[in-house]
């Protein structure tokens, strides 16, 4: 498979899983759900329509990055553009929504004759996100010297006339 | 091998190990916190004499592990007076091996005096706080419930 079909095929999935999905479940929720996460205070609407958003921008990344050559700038910004948006979607699932939770939410929610209260500890699952996202961004930029390099000998071999 | 490309395993090594991680995690907590709902007994108990003598409570738990990793579970009970001021607490943990089950015991005693003082209509709440830890205590979820004593008998 080419680098663009295949691009092509990950961007789709992409767009379906992360766009088609979280506007479609929605509606298969019963109301009284919607009730009860509008009560812990997550607004499950706005929590969805930011995970289609961030699916819709990382859909045309992978297009971007299957079309343009590894060597050029543009692949280099979508590909680094595209590691930032894989920690956001990290950094906002685990923190359900606000950022500033880095993955320590905290759940408050009535229930009858008193106060249920849920902490969850994900930091072990933001940090790990950190760290793969820095590594990607070292791949990214390796990835993009040695795809440059190999552009400038494949230039120099079709300059040098044949002896 | 080029450099990118052993940098390029080893995002894939952290990917996986996240995945995994996290699967296995919440498969471990969901597992106790259901199994210590639906396959263990819960028992809240509390006892209250006549005026002038002391109170006892008692929580009897059976939290169990049908998760893959080991799970630290801690148990806490606190009574608490209508200031928030606590008048007694138990606290029990557990470390629960993958497929283990053991039985916890909370107890409470209540001075003569505050029992008086909750028959006299002061506002007594219990707490009662589940907190589990797990992927070498690296990973958890705390759950506190809060009730007024009135609802709570």
């Amino acid at each position: 498979m080419s680098r663009r079909s295949s691009a092509v095929l990950s961007a789709l999935i992409t767009l379906v899983i992360f766009v088609g999905l979280p506007l479609y479940a929605p509606s298969q929720i019963p109301e009284e759900y919607f009730e009860m996460f509008s009560e812990t205070g997550v607004d499950l609407n706005a929590f969805t329509y930011q995970i289609a958003a961030i699916g819709l921008i990382a859909s045309v990344l992978t297009l971007v990055k299957g079309f343009a050559s590894k060597a050029s700038y543009i692949y280099l910004l979508a590909a680094l553009s595209s590691n930032a948006m894989m920690l956001y979607f990290n950094l906002f699932t685990f923190s359900v929504g606000d950022l500033a939770n880095l993955g320590q939410v905290t759940v408050t929610t009535e229930i009858p004759g008193g106060v249920n209260t849920m902490l969850l500890d994900m930091r072990l699952f933001v940090q790990l996100a950190f760290l793969t996202v820095g590594l990607q961004v070292i791949y990214t930029v390796l990835e993009f010297i040695n795809a440059r390099k190999e552009e400038a000998k494949a230039g120099m071999e079709a300059s040098t006339p044949p002896s | 091998m080029k450099a990118y490309q052993v940098v390029g395993v080893l995002v894939t090594l952290v990917q996986l190990g996240s995945i995994l991680g996290f699967g296995l995690s919440l498969h471990a907590m969901a597992g106790v916190v259901m199994g210590t709902i639906s396959g263990g007994e819960i028992g809240l108990e509390m006892n209250f004499e006549e005026p002038g003598s002391p109170g006892t409570m008692e929580l009897n738990l059976s939290p169990n592990n049908p998760g893959l990793l080991e799970t630290t579970a801690s148990f806490e009970i606190t009574i608490l007076d209508d200031l928030g001021v606590p008048l007694d607490t138990d606290y029990e943990s557990v470390v629960l091996e993958p497929g283990d089950s053991q039985d916890v015991s909370l107890w409470l005693e209540i001075s003569a005096a505050d029992v008086m003082r909750i028959v006299d209509g002061m506002e007594t709440s219990v707490e009662v706080t589940i907190n589990l830890r797990t992927f070498y205590d690296l990973v958890g979820i705390t759950n506190t419930i809060r009730l007024e004593v009135t609802e709570a008998i």
